[in-house]
């Protein structure tokens, strides 16, 4: 039986007369790891900062290993939740050694096991030989690291980790990715990490929440998110994609000017109103055999494949992806291309039905 | 279930302790502002009438000569040193400092000894037959020796402004067009204009406060006027009523002060520092003259001439030194630990238990500064003398015995009043060192557990220690330099090394002066140096 470590439910906060969050529910599962993801601004980071104590909500309630910490009328301090966090700029301590910054946390216990409990974290990411230098003799990865085991150091129940990879350069962040989701599965933690980069949510998180203006929009894993999004800012933020016009007629069928998406009774419904549909690039094929043309407006070269831009008659643009490998089709040139869909997203107005398709 | 409100009961009791301390360091302003409310003396009219449009001309006056002084010669400074190489520059960069060292009243009397009649400058020139002479105890004598006190104020800020401008500016212009001269009055001048303002209004201060120097040029400003107004007509509330004309000026400047502040950093543009332009021949020696000019009327010509006296002193007057030096560090020791130990406070509520007020009352708490000695010591004594006489009663009554002037009579009300003058000091090194730690850190630290003086003692005292260190000794000097207001609270014939200097130069005893006055500057020296070392 898994159980919820944290439940967040209906939590609002408020920052003067600004809504920071509004209606905010979310639960996470024992050894989880949970992303919150959104531009900055959204109320992802207050969150975080509400779950860890250090903001009280103004309505709702937070919930960790069923203590209720936060509610309008209670608020635990950070130090009693027994939360570890790792910050943005991993603060860590400037004039402590690594081994004091990691045994700061548990400096209440007998020496012995201290400095037993340090070395052996210290072991788990590869830095028994820092252990005695100072914050700023570390590289960004190595600090990163020992904010984690810091954090690690005092066995909370959840973890949070605020914006981790946003002090490293490009070719680090890759490697710390992949390291940190392993150490964390290893560690068997709980944890809750916020980013604005979609990438490192796909990467680590077993569940996202995407955030907008103070809500969850939607709470799902990666697959669900970026193919069956259920809002228009989901759909949008998460990828590229064109939200193509579509009819449906009273039978249910969904017709666009690249064709039928799928024939489905249970849509009729929807009939007469205004609808359109999300086409991802890979969902839009090159195929020089098919009846559907556009006008190649655009191509980026991006190494591995190349997008092409595509005016379609309706004078509505589309991406496609092909592999660079592929004949090039000239600018201002003609191009075959067929749907390959295999979810119907369907908008009409800002949320989204969602239905499987065969593709054709 | 807690159904309490979340609250926190500990930032209470400091931002308790917070509104005490800026109280305490306001209540000698109220109290000049008050004495209107008091009866008037007899020698209003008088003074009124024949003494008080002397006072405003002359500080207004002064204040004229010194900000243009200062202007000139800080800013030309300025900017040769953080624009153009020359032999020396290194040198000069730092030494030009070394005025801020010395008390102005100890430039003053060497000059002043220098330029006596029988002194070593005219006794010289009528021996080669020259039989001119001049008589330095004039405002402009004053001015003179102000500026060259107080020219490194201009300099300091006025480079720090150029530094943080950057060269980029400056070449963007000559690449528009703009002459290299002209660079500096279209271009560099106008975006320096903040940092010169708030040099200028520090300037404008430290003359308003200024006591030894303009006494013995025989220069009546409003500080004298004070302090003649207590001990020659023995009216408090004269003095008062005078300190408070002074507050309305100060106030205006601190006002200015304030603004021009907040405007410095609109230009900033970091790591654009360029390289500086290399002089050579004609220019080079003109920078190199000018500079060493500078430093030597003000640094070398007064240590010189100091020493020159000192050496001269028998033993016994050293010995004498003796007692003067303790009363000297003890002040400075108690000053210092105690403006430190309460701007830690201050500036450590404000970042763990901030409330909009809080930042007003850490302001009021350092008001101080702009105060000059004298207004100070006539704000204190007032409310000091009517408690001091409710509590002899009161021990009096409770136990029998008189147990004398516990405030007035002690050093207590120098402690206080030192204190009061000199929070800014120290509060400017706390601030400064706190803000460079994020507040992540602090988050960090109460995540383990550790908050309120648990977490000052664990994180942020080892982290700033050197700004501690920095406040502690910055106020140290300041406080053993001060010379009015510790003339005017202290007890009856207990001197410090500053006091002795002022009773000895007024009596015209220059060589025994020298004795205290070249301990009091190697102290300040050894300081700046010090510091100086650790910015680096």
């Amino acid at each position: 039986m898994t159980r919820n470590v944290l439940e967040v439910s209906d939590v609002a906060y408020s920052y003067g007369s600004t809504q920071v969050l509004n209606e905010v529910d979310l639960k996470v599962e024992e050894g989880e790891i949970a992303c919150l993801l959104g531009a900055s601004g959204c109320g992802k980071t207050t969150l975080l900062r509400c779950i860890a104590g250090f903001e009280s909500v103004a309505n709702g309630m937070i919930v960790i290993n069923g203590t209720m910490v936060s509610s309008k009328t209670r608020l635990v301090p950070p130090e009693s939740r027994n939360v570890g966090i790792v910050f943005q700029d991993y603060a860590l301590f400037p004039h402590l050694t690594v081994s004091e910054n990691i045994a700061f946390g548990i400096r209440q216990k007998d020496p012995e096991s201290i400095s037993k409990k340090v070395s052996s974290l210290l072991a788990s990411v590869n830095l028994e030989s820092k252990k005695d230098a100072y914050p700023q003799e570390l590289s960004g990865g190595q600090q990163q690291r020992v904010a984690l085991i810091r954090a690690l150091a005092p066995e909370p129940d959840l973890l949070l980790l605020d914006e981790p990879f946003s002090n490293l350069d490009n070719s680090l962040r890759e490697k710390m990715k992949r390291e940190l989701k392993a150490l964390l599965k290893s560690f068997g933690v709980t944890a809750v990490l916020v980013t604005h980069n979609q990438d490192e949510a796909f990467d680590i998180a077993d569940k996202i929440a995407v955030m907008q203006q103070g809500r969850i929009l939607q709470w799902g894993s990666a697959y669900q998110l970026y193919h069956e999004p259920l809002h228009h800012f989901v759909a949008e933020f998460l990828g590229s994609g064109v939200f193509l016009p579509a009819d449906l007629t009273t039978e249910g069928r969904l017709e666009t000017e690249l064709g039928v998406i799928t024939d489905d009774p249970s849509l009729a419904q929807y009939s007469d109103t205004h609808l359109s549909i999300l086409l991802r690039p890979d969902d839009i094929v090159a195929d020089d055999k098919s009846t559907h043309k556009a006008r190649v407006v655009a191509i980026a070269f991006r190494g591995m494949y190349q997008v092409y831009s595509l005016r379609l008659e309706s004078g509505k643009e589309i991406q496609c992806f092909t592999s660079s490998h592929e004949q090039r089709h000239e600018v201002n040139s003609m191009m075959g291309i067929r749907l390959a869909v295999h979810h119907a997203v369907i908008f009409s107005g800002e949320n989204a039905i969602v239905r499987h398709v065969n593709p054709t | 279930m807690n159904s309490d409100k979340p609250s926190d009961p500990k930032g209470r009791w400091w931002r308790l302790s917070t509104i005490l301390i800026a109280a305490v360091a306001i209540a000698p302003i109220v109290t000049v502002l008050l004495s209107w409310l008091l009866p008037f003396s007899e020698h209003w009219d008088h003074f009124g009438q024949t003494i008080l449009p002397k006072l405003v001309v002359n500080s207004l006056g002064l204040l004229c000569l010194v900000a243009i002084g200062t202007c000139v010669i800080g800013l030309s400074l300025g900017w040769i040193i953080s624009q153009f190489d020359f032999p020396g520059r290194r040198f000069f960069q730092f030494a030009l400092l070394f005025p801020l060292a010395i008390p102005a009243y100890v430039i003053g009397f060497v000059y002043l000894g220098l330029t006596a009649f029988s002194g070593p400058l005219f006794t010289g020139l009528r021996s080669i037959g020259v039989g001119f002479f001049f008589d330095m105890k004039t405002i402009y004598g004053a001015a003179f020796v102000l500026v060259l006190s107080l020219y490194p104020y201009v300099y300091l800020l006025t480079k720090q402004g150029f530094a943080t401008i950057g060269h980029r500016y400056f070449e963007a212009a000559r690449a528009l067009g703009v002459s290299s001269s002209q660079v500096f009055f279209k271009v560099a001048l106008p975006m320096n204009r903040p940092w010169l303002f708030v040099a200028l209004s520090l300037v404008g201060m430290e003359t308003l406060a200024d006591f030894g120097a303009v006494s013995i040029f025989v220069v009546d400003t409003f500080s004298v006027g004070i302090y003649k107004a207590w001990y020659g007509f023995f009216s408090p509330t004269l003095a008062a009523q005078l300190a408070s004309i002074l507050v309305v000026i100060v106030g205006g400047i601190v006002i200015f002060d304030k603004v021009q502040r907040g405007k410095r950093s609109f230009v900033s543009l970091t790591g654009l520092s360029g390289r500086r332009r290399r002089l050579h021949g004609r220019k080079a020696i003109i920078c190199f003259g000018y500079c060493c000019t500078l430093f030597l009327l003000s640094f070398v010509i007064p240590m010189l001439q100091l020493l020159v006296w000192a050496l001269q002193l028998d033993a016994e007057i050293w010995e004498s030194m003796l007692e003067l030096t303790s009363n000297s560090v003890l002040i400075g020791l108690m000053v210092s630990l105690l403006v430190t130990g309460l701007c830690l406070l201050l500036v450590y509520t404000y970042r763990f238990y901030s409330r909009p007020f809080i930042w007003m009352a850490s302001q009021a708490a350092t008001l101080g500064y702009a105060l000059p000695g004298s207004v100070l010591a006539i704000g204190l004594f007032l409310p000091l003398a009517a408690m001091d006489h409710r509590l002899a009663d009161f021990i009096m009554n409770l136990t029998g015995t008189d147990p004398g002037l516990l405030l007035t009579g002690t050093v207590f009300a120098v402690v206080i009043g030192l204190s009061i003058r000199f929070m800014a000091v120290g509060h400017a090194q706390l601030h400064a060192a706190q803000q460079r730690v994020s507040k992540r850190i602090d988050e960090a630290a109460q995540n383990f557990g550790s908050t309120g003086i648990d977490q000052m003692k664990r994180i942020h005292i080892p982290i700033a220690w050197k700004a501690v260190a920095a406040s502690i000794s910055l106020v140290f000097v300041d406080s053993i330099k001060e010379m009015p207001l510790t003339l005017m609270t202290r007890p009856f014939s207990w001197d410090t090394l500053s006091v002795k200097i002022f009773e000895l130069i007024s009596e015209g005893e220059w060589e025994m002066a020298a004795a205290p006055a070249v301990i009091l500057s190697i102290v300040g020296l050894t300081s700046l140096v010090l510091l100086g070392k650790e910015a680096k």
